[in-house]
C-alpha cells in the first residue's frame, strides 16, 4: 500500500463540513490540520523551503473547486489526440515523479482535493449532452487517480456517477496499489483501472512514493480477478542501461496477471518533458537516468529522444505487446502521424481504433 | 542612500595611507576595471568613498568605493576624500554600502554572491535574516534555492567568476556549472573564455559539457581535448569557434550526427546544381524537406529547378530515408 506522506491541511471553512473534509480529517488525525477562511493566501510555493516541490506534496489543500472539473485533455498541436477528458478531482500529486511537469508549476505546488464532488456529476451529464458520443474520462492528469484511496474512498463515488452513464468511460490511472475499496464494490462494465507501468530501475530512480512494479501488477491481478477491466500505459518509456530486456520482463508481468480479454487498452508514450523541466531534474534526482539519453527540441518545444532511438523504443514496446496480444487496443501518446504510421502501420483511423479507443 | 541632516556623517578629505580595505565591503567584481583608471585619471575620484574609523588611532577602514580607491593608489593620488561614518552598527553600515550601490547600478552574479556570502560568513547573519533584510535590497526573490546557488557560486574559481561576470550569466544558467568539481568547472571556464564564446553558446556548451561526462563518466579535458583535436587549428578563430561548438554538440547526439551525415551524403550523390540546398526539418522532426535555389536571374532559377526535378528519382527518394 502507497501511503501519502501529509504534513499539513488547509481545509476552507466553507468546506469544513462537507464529507470530503470530514473523510479527510478522519484519515490523517495526527496531522497538523487547520481551516481557514481563504486557503490561496497561505504559502503555497514554499520557496523558502529546501526542496519546495516537496513540501508542496506534503501539503493537502481542501476546498471547493471554483472552475469546471472536466476539460478536453489538450494534447499537443500537430500530434495525434486520443481525446480524452480530464477530470480535475484532485490537481497535485503524493508521488514524486523526476519527469512530472507539475514539479514546473510554480503558481501551486500544494495537493488540491475539490470537495463540491456533486457539481461533478451535472458536468458530466452536460459534456455527454454536449459531444453526443461516447467519451473517455480520466482522473489520472494531474493527479494520480487513487493516491488518497485507501483513506477517502473518492473513486468509488467516481465510479458509481459512471456506472448509471454507460455512454462514458472512467479510466482510473494510478501508480499505486491502493485498490482495498474499490474491491468492496461490484466492476462497472464502463470503468477500466489503468496502471503506469515502468522498469523497476525507473520506478526506483523517478517515481519516488509510488508502488513497486510487483506491488501494481499485483494490484492488477487482484481487480482483474474480481472482474475489472483493466489498461496499462508504458508512460514515459525511458532508455535507461537494459532497457530492452527490462520492459520485456514488465510485459511478460502485465500478460502474467491481465490476458487479452481483459485489458481495455495499452498505451504507450516516449519520454518528453519541456526543456525547463531538465534543471529540476538534475537538482532532485541525482540517480536518474532520465537525462543521460539523446534528446532534440520538438515544434511542440518538448524535449523527445532523437527520431531513430524514439522509433526503436516505441517498435521494440509495440513488438512485444502484439506478439502476445495481436488484438488489443495499443496506441501511442503524444506522437505524430510519422511515428504512427512508421510503427504502428497506420493512423488510428485507418487502425479502426476510432470507436474503441479514441472516441 | 546617506540619511539627511545626519550628525555622525562628516564629510573628510583623507590620506590615502590613513585607509585600510575592509574585505568584509568589498564586493565589486572586477575589482579593477580598466575604463575606470583611465575616467579617475582623466578627472580625479569625483564621488567620496565610505570610511569608518578603524579601532588603530588615526587609521579608517575603507568600506565602499574599493574600485575608485584602488584607481586612486594606482595613479599615486595622495589623498581622497571620503564620507566619514561614525557610530555605526557594521551589519548596519554593510547594508547602507549595499543598497548605495544598488541604487546606481545592477549587480552581477558574483557581486551578489559575494555580498550574500560577506553577510553570511563575515557578519554571522541566517538565511532566514537575509531574506528580510538584504534580498530585498538585491531585488532576490525570497528563495532559499537562491540563497543556496549564490552561495555556491561564492566557492567558485576565478576563472569561473571571470566567466559568469563578463557574459553577465543569470544564476539559473550557473547551476549546471555548481554540478562540475572545481577543476572541471575552472577548466572549462578558460577554455570558453580562450575562445570567446558568447553567453548563448557558453550556456550550451557548460549543459552539454556536463551532460557528456555524466554520460561518458569523463573529466572536462577530456572531452575539451576531443573537440580541440578534431577541429583543425589553423582556421578563422571565430570559424573554429563553431566547428568546436558543432563538435561538443556532436558528441552529446551521435544518433543526430549520424543522420545528418547520412542525409549529406544522399544530397551530395544528388549533384544538384551550386546554388541549390535542401534542408531537413530541425533535428529531423518532421517530414518537409525544403529545396532552396539561390540564383542571381531568372534562366538560372529555372536551369535549378529542372535540375531537381530531372535528377535521379532513386536518390531523390533516398533524402527522405530518415522518415
Amino acid at each position: 500500500m502507497v501511503a501519502p506522506c501529509l504534513s499539513k491541511i488547509i481545509i476552507s471553512s466553507e468546506s469544513a463540513s462537507s464529507s470530503i473534509a470530514r473523510k479527510v480529517t478522519k484519515a490523517w488525525p495526527d496531522v497538523d490540520t487547520i481551516i481557514v477562511d481563504d486557503p490561496a493566501s497561505y504559502d503555497r510555493k514554499f520557496d523558502m523551503d529546501d526542496d519546495p516541490v516537496l513540501s508542496g506534496k506534503r501539503t493537502l489543500v481542501v476546498a471547493p473547486n471554483k472552475g469546471r472539473f472536466i476539460r478536453k485533455c489538450p494534447g499537443t498541436m500537430g500530434l495525434v489526440c486520443c481525446n480524452y477528458y480530464v477530470i480535475d478531482l484532485a490537481e497535485g500529486c503524493s508521488i514524486d515523479c523526476s519527469y512530472c511537469i507539475l514539479q514546473g508549476y510554480l503558481n501551486d505546488r500544494r495537493i488540491r482535493l475539490a470537495t463540491n464532488i456533486d457539481d461533478l456529476e451535472k458536468e458530466i451529464d452536460e459534456t455527454l449532452a454536449d459531444t453526443g458520443r461516447p467519451i473517455r474520462l480520466g482522473t489520472g492528469e494531474l493527479s494520480d487517480s487513487l493516491m488518497f484511496d485507501n483513506e477517502l474512498g473518492l473513486a468509488n463515488i467516481l465510479i458509481d456517477m459512471i456506472r448509471k452513464r454507460p455512454q462514458a468511460t472512467l479510466e482510473l490511472k494510478t501508480k499505486t496499489d491502493n485498490i482495498e475499496k474499490i474491491l468492496d464494490i461490484d466492476p462497472a462494465p464502463n470503468v477500466v483501472i489503468g496502471w503506469s507501468l515502468n522498469t523497476p530501475e525507473v520506478i526506483a530512480r523517478d517515481e519516488r512514493g509510488s508502488a513497486s512494479l510487483d506491488k501494481r501488477l499485483s494490484a492488477a491481478k487482484k481487480v482483474v480477478d474480481a472482474g475489472w477491466k483493466v489498461a496499462f500505459h508504458f508512460d514515459p518509456l525511458v532508455i535507461h542501461p537494459g532497457w530492452q530486456d527490462g520492459y520485456r520482463k514488465v510485459v511478460d508481468g502485465l500478460f502474467a496477471v491481465a490476458g487479452p480479454d481483459k485489458i481495455a487498452w495499452i498505451s504507450m508514450g516516449a519520454l518528453r518533458f519541456h526543456p525547463s523541466l531538465k534543471p529540476i531534474i538534475k537538482s532532485r534526482f541525482e540517480r536518474s537516468d532520465l537525462l543521460k539519453s539523446q534528446f532534440s527540441l520538438c515544434p511542440d518545444n518538448k524535449m523527445r529522444y532523437v527520431k531513430p532511438l524514439r522509433k526503436e523504443l516505441l517498435a521494440h514496446l509495440k513488438s512485444l505487446i502484439l506478439s502476445r496480444a495481436p488484438t488489443v487496443a495499443l496506441y501511442f501518446c503524444m506522437e505524430g502521424i510519422e511515428i504512427w504510421s512508421d510503427v504502428l502501420g497506420g493512423s488510428p483511423a485507418s487502425l479502426g481504433m476510432l470507436d474503441e479507443v479514441f472516441g | 542612500m546617506i540619511p539627511s541632516g545626519s550628525k555622525n556623517i562628516k564629510l573628510v578629505e583623507l590620506k590615502l595611507e590613513d585607509i585600510r580595505e575592509d574585505d568584509r565591503y568589498s564586493f565589486s567584481y572586477p575589482a579593477d576595471p580598466p575604463a575606470l583608471l583611465k575616467s579617475v585619471k582623466k578627472t580625479g575620484v569625483i564621488s567620496p568613498v565610505w570610511v569608518t574609523p578603524s579601532p588603530d588611532e588615526g587609521l579608517f577602514n575603507l568600506v565602499s568605493g574599493f574600485r575608485r580607491f584602488t584607481a586612486a593608489r594606482k595613479l599615486r593620488i595622495e589623498t581622497i576624500t571620503a564620507l566619514l561614518f561614525e557610530n555605526r552598527d557594521q551589519f548596519e553600515m554593510f547594508l547602507l554600502c549595499v543598497e548605495e550601490n544598488a541604487a546606481s547600478r545592477a549587480f552581477n552574479q558574483v557581486e551578489l554572491c559575494f555580498i550574500v556570502s560577506s553577510a553570511t560568513e563575515n557578519f554571522g547573519k541566517s538565511f532566514n535574516e537575509l531574506v528580510d533584510v538584504l534580498f530585498p535590497i538585491l531585488g532576490l526573490s525570497k528563495s532559499r534555492k537562491i540563497y543556496n546557488r549564490l552561495v555556491d557560486l561564492a566557492r567558485f574559481g576565478p576563472a569561473s567568476h571571470d566567466l559568469i561576470a563578463r557574459l553577465k550569466m543569470q544564476l539559473g544558467s550557473v547551476t549546471n556549472l555548481a554540478d562540475l568539481g572545481a577543476d572541471d568547472r575552472e577548466a572549462i571556464c578558460l577554455w570558453l573564455t580562450e575562445n570567446n564564446f558568447g553567453l548563448s553558446k557558453s550556456v550550451k556548451l557548460i549543459e552539454t559539457i556536463s551532460e557528456i561526462c555524466g554520460i561518458e563518466k569523463i573529466s572536462v579535458n577530456a572531452v575539451i581535448g576531443g573537440a580541440e583535436a578534431d577541429t583543425p587549428s589553423d582556421i578563422d578563430p571565430p570559424q573554429r569557434g563553431i566547428k568546436l561548438f558543432d563538435n561538443i554538440m556532436n558528441r552529446r547526439n551521435p544518433a543526430l550526427k549520424q543522420m545528418q551525415d547520412r542525409f549529406d551524403s544522399n544530397v551530395r550523390d544528388l549533384k544538384l546544381p551550386a546554388g541549390v540546398t535542401v534542408i531537413p526539418p530541425k533535428n529531423f522532426e518532421g517530414k518537409n524537406l525544403d529545396f532552396v535555389i539561390k540564383a542571381g536571374d531568372a534562366k538560372r532559377a529555372v536551369d535549378s529547378a529542372k535540375a531537381i526535378s530531372g535528377a535521379d528519382k532513386v536518390k531523390l527518394a533516398k533524402l527522405f530515408d530518415w522518415i
